[in-house]
């Protein structure tokens, strides 16, 4: 395929089940190496997208292409090329670390020794003849990142990768997922969590029933739709919330700078939360 | 349709469900329970009659032959010699033989040279069956040592099929041969209808079933659990017959019968697997999906009212063990096993129809 080519593309997709409209003629694409969000409340359409991007749903209508193949005429070709991290911790409890990611080379017909780079990449060693079972929440979610990796997968679907994860694990999972996509690894994630999508996006789309309201950078979407605020700090101690854009507000600060009362001024940038809160009239 | 695949989720079922309690328990039970059954209920034949005969004779005789040829197939007569007539009246009223024959001097003899001698029955008090068959056998047999042929000859003929009379088939086939065979196709339809779903639903449950359909197809997960299916049942089967020694008379009949079988529940049961949405719904309702599928088994041939004998001739389970009782004695216990074939076969279209209808839905 075409170097240039998106690595998703997604044309006018509707998903039904039943009478329930899950998407509505979304449309957006996804370039290679990109660092994709897709966000929204529950029931916004995310994990339906994913299901059928990653062939488990098949779209009403519209298009749907992966790496070049239409996710309807040719999944048996996209599902070598991607992978997902499930938003459950979907792993085989009565195995050990290493006997799922065994099963999973198999499965995409990997050589044995793929095993054991990833369990080193994601500092599973020590537990991997563990039963999963005995695992904690950061460990599995770990493992399930090896198992998503055992392909080395072109895109990667991550379905709200660091839900119930301790800030820790959390933590090490968005650099894991930076540094997937630093390698070149197209990254596809859904996420309730604004600040991660905000440090790990190159581009984030905001989805509301199902169908996409926003959709560029972060910062694009944080300058066009977030309130400009100030925090302003006075001699006399008491702190002032301003919004910058407020005719009013700015004068009151120029009242204050005039009459030499401020002490500090802290402006505070708008945050993809008070992108979406303006957008869909409701919060996260 | 991907081999790779297939074989990849088909080995790990197959251990998992070794790891898997509940799975474990459902086919160990049906098995324990043929063994049970196996070594609680006499090896003999209880359809022939075993006697215990007391018996003396003061010279050779040819009685205990000639009644052995009386009574041929019928039973079983076991003779232990006594010292002299006294000990066989103590062995008898001692409840030691069921029986006691006191022959005399020249008795063989006498009888051929046209005289009556005396020939003794000992009977205990209260004579039981076995005691009464050799009493009855005793005058034909006197005939025979005597020279004398019978009047005329019988020949019995059979007209058409031999249709078991539903009252003498645990006499023919043997309580324990028959509750063995019960106890093997207990074992696939465990393995089928309770253990299979079992491991279909928590695939479907702990959403792994959304991680193999990544890379393999649906009908790649569902073929591979019909093989864990197919596996085990056939496994069980095997070993019950081989621990039990429950060998058919007509072994190829034999196997169709439980192939059938096996194929047929094994899609009700992955059926099963996608109707219930976890494990334990299928524990709770097993024992609903179990009774019509395994109860009639137990009452094949069995005497039941005349809307049961007819509902037993359309149910798979009970069709499969009217042809393994024929294979199993190697005679037309029961007639139309062709019927019984198309029955368990038309089930059989049923779950696969079902099943396919429920794999479209999952798809959509």
């Amino acid at each position: 395929m075409d170097g240039d080519a998106p690595a998703i593309e997604v044309r006018d997709l509707v998903k039904t089940y039943g009478s329930v409209r899950a998407v509505r003629g979304i449309s957006f694409t996804v370039g290679q190496g990109e660092v994709f969000g897709l966000l929204g409340h529950n029931g916004a359409g995310k994990t339906t997208t994913i299901r059928v991007l990653t062939g488990r749903a098949k779209p009403t209508a519209g298009q749907a292409i992966v790496q070049g193949f239409d996710v309807t005429a040719d999944m048996d070709r996209i599902k070598p090329l991607i992978n997902l991290v499930f938003e459950e911790q979907n792993l085989y409890e009565r195995f050990s670390g290493r006997e799922n990611l065994r099963i999973f080379a198999r499965l995409y017909g990997v050589p044995a020794a793929r095993v054991d780079t990833l369990l080193e990449q994601v500092d599973l060693v020590a537990v991997a003849r563990r039963k999963v079972k005995t695992y904690s929440t950061g460990m599995r979610q770990r493992l399930l990142i090896a198992r998503a990796l055992v392909n080395q997968p072109r895109v990667l679907f991550l379905d709200e990768p660091t839900r119930g994860l301790d800030p820790a694990s959390a933590r090490d999972l968005r650099e894991m997922i930076a540094s997937l996509g630093a390698a070149g690894t197209t990254v596809f994630l859904t996420t309730h969590d604004m600040d991660e999508a905000d440090q790990l996006c190159h581009r984030v789309a905001f989805l509301s029933q199902g169908e996409i309201v926003a959709l560029d950078a972060p910062r694009e979407l944080k300058l066009r739709f977030g309130e400009r605020r100030a925090t302003v700090l006075l001699r006399d101690r008491h702190e002032h919330d301003i919004r910058l854009d407020d005719p009013a507000d700015a004068a009151r600060v120029s009242a204050w700078m005039r009459d030499d009362q401020v002490l500090t001024v802290h402006s505070r940038e708008g945050s993809l939360e008070d992108v979406f809160v303006a957008l869909a009239g409701r919060g996260l | 349709m991907h081999r790779r695949l297939i074989t990849t989720i088909f080995f790990k079922d197959l251990l998992d469900a070794i790891r898997d309690a509940r799975v474990l328990v459902a086919f160990v039970v049906p098995l324990a329970l043929g063994l049970f059954y196996n070594v609680s209920f006499d090896n003999q034949d209880p359809g022939r009659p075993s006697v215990q005969i007391a018996y003396f004779s003061a010279s050779p005789s040819g009685l205990p032959d000639a009644l052995r040829e009386v009574t041929g197939e019928g039973a079983t007569l076991t003779f232990v010699e006594a010292a002299d007539p006294a000990a066989v009246e103590r062995q008898v009223s001692a409840e030691e033989q069921e029986i006691g024959l006191v022959v005399l001097a020249g008795f063989d003899a006498a009888l051929l040279a046209g005289q009556r001698p005396t020939l003794t029955v000992i009977e205990p008090g209260e004579p039981n069956f076995d005691a009464r068959l050799l009493t009855q056998a005793v005058g034909p047999a006197l005939r025979t040592l005597s020279g004398q042929v019978s009047p005329a000859v019988v020949e019995v003929e059979s007209a058409g099929v031999a249709i078991a009379d539903s009252t003498d088939i645990l006499g023919q086939v043997g309580f324990q041969r028959y509750s063995v065979l019960a106890s093997m196709l207990f074992v696939i339809a465990m393995v089928t209808v309770l253990a299979l779903p079992v491991i279909l639903a928590e695939e479907t449950e702990k959403r792994t079933y959304e991680a193999l359909v990544l890379i393999a197809a649906p009908a790649d997960v569902i073929i591979a659990k019909a093989l864990v299916g197919f596996v085990y049942s056939l496994v069980g089967a095997g070993l019950l017959t081989v621990l039990t020694g429950l060998y058919p008379a007509d072994p190829v009949l034999y196997v169709a019968a439980l192939l059938a079988l096996t194929i047929t529940l094994t899609g009700f049961g992955l059926f099963f697997g996608g109707v219930f949405r976890n494990a334990n719904q299928i524990n709770t309702w097993s024992g609903i999906l179990l009774i019509p599928i395994i109860g009639p088994v137990f009452f094949v041939g069995l005497p039941a009212p005349n809307w049961a004998d007819a509902l037993l001739l359309v149910l798979p389970a009970s069709q499969a063990m009217r042809i393994a009782l024929n294979a199993l004695q190697g005679t037309a216990l029961f007639g139309g096993v062709a019927a019984g074939f198309m029955v368990i076969i038309a089930w059989g279209v049923v779950a696969y129809a079902l099943l396919s209808w429920q794999m479209r839905r999952r798809s959509r």
